[in-house]
């Protein structure tokens, strides 16, 4: 299945949102991980290593409208965690096959 | 009965393998509804080390950070285990606790008994900065004393922000580290400053079992001693939290303390070839109409 990329960018009440909005964003995304189709998942912080920016999202879907829905649905999209975001199709490079 | 500056200070081990000197801390914050302990347990006679961090968050999922390494004990007032910083700036007053590190997450905090639900947990970056102040002396126990404390500062869960103004206790035992077969501790601390720190716990001997108590109460500053502490379950109501009343009983007369338990993380273990569950509750406490927080442990 083809790979994307969700790259959301945080808005300007997005420290005070995300703890709250952040049960119902992993509650979206655990049925893909558990489906084996989030390849990686996490928050992009400041320079401080501490304040999150935004998240980054690499996931297996069935086509780029399939990803553009999926990140439509994220709470943090829909509750404003995000002030936009982008999905993008991706192709993994690196870490090489190892062949085994 | 006040505590001297020393018993900050690492202690003389004691023969036992076990022999255990715990730095523990427990806080609630009232705005955030954050809950969490960090302990510290340093076996001299084993050579190691163990932090844990544990934290229970307001929609019930539950964060823990735990390391264990090889530890050599020292008079500095500066532990330093893995990721974490635990440091005594003023003995008895000042301390500070730094940890950032990798931490695993439980949806419920319920779900800790489940070993295959650790296997799915998330792995979160846990970062903890939290100023820890002295809100009044520390009281003395059996190789043990206990403070009530303010703690300031944040708790970053992979991003999410939790700024800290809590209550809490923290306080430092040394003794050996074998495990009661049953044990409850109760840990509270209300808005009027009363507190109530009290642990029974029976242990194996030649007539099936010695309980004995230990703790005390702090009203209005005075510290009386508690002789009989038990619990009282209220029957159960499908989907409500554990609520019970916890009764205390020493010089001071009897204290009936409602309690209710809306996050409690079943943790089990394996100690000296035997299994054990630490059931470690969150408490919310009504005493004498006094709203209050704290723990609840109870191990079987």
């Amino acid at each position: 299945m083809p790979l994307f990329v969700i790259l959301g960018h945080d808005g300007p009440d997005a420290l005070a949102k995300r703890p709250v909005v952040r049960p119902r964003h992993l509650d979206h995304l655990r049925p893909l991980s558990e489906a084996g189709r989030v390849v990686v998942a996490g928050p992009l912080f400041g320079d401080d290593g501490k304040t999150p920016r935004g998240s980054l999202i690499v996931l297996e879907a069935p086509s780029l409208d399939e990803a553009r829905a999926l990140a439509a649905r994220d709470p943090y999209v829909v509750d404003g965690v995000f002030a936009r975001h982008e999905v993008m199709p991706f192709a993994r490079v690196f870490p090489e096959s190892t062949g085994s | 009965m006040t505590v001297p500056a020393e018993d900050e200070r690492p202690h003389p081990p004691g023969a036992a393998l076990s022999w255990t000197e715990t730095t523990w801390l427990e806080l609630f914050d009232g705005a955030s509804q954050l809950a969490g302990v960090v302990r510290l347990d340093v076996r001299p006679n084993q050579g190691t080390g163990e932090v844990s961090f544990s934290f229970f968050l307001p929609d019930d999922g539950f964060i823990t950070a735990r390391h264990v390494t090889a530890y050599a004990a020292d008079a500095s007032s500066v532990v330093e285990i893995e990721d974490a910083r635990l440091e005594t700036i003023e003995p008895l007053r000042r301390w500070s606790v730094r940890y950032d590190g990798p931490s695993h997450a439980l949806a419920s905090a319920a779900e800790a008994r489940n070993r295959e639900a650790w296997h799915r947990s998330r792995l979160e970056r846990l970062i903890v900065e939290l100023d820890v102040t002295a809100a009044c002396d520390a009281v003395p126990g059996d190789r043990s004393f206990a403070q009530p404390v303010r703690v300031a500062g944040e708790v970053w869960v992979s991003g999410d922000q939790y700024v800290l103004a809590a209550r809490g206790l923290r306080g430092k035992a040394w003794r050996d580290g074998v495990l009661a077969q049953r044990a409850t501790s109760v840990a509270l601390w209300c808005d009027d400053d009363r507190v109530l720190f009290a642990r029974v716990e029976t242990r194996s001997g030649t007539s099936g079992g010695t309980e004995t108590v230990e703790g005390w109460t702090s009203i209005g500053g005075e510290v009386r001693p508690v002789r009989e502490l038990r619990l009282e379950r209220a029957a159960s109501v499908a989907g409500a939290s554990a609520a019970m009343t916890v009764v205390v009983r020493g010089d001071g007369g009897e204290h009936r303390i409602g309690v209710e338990l809306p996050h409690v993380a079943p943790l089990v273990g394996l100690s000296g070839g035997r299994s054990h569950e630490l059931r470690l509750g969150v408490a919310h406490a009504r005493w004498d109409g006094h709203p209050g927080h704290g723990f609840l442990e109870e191990l079987e």
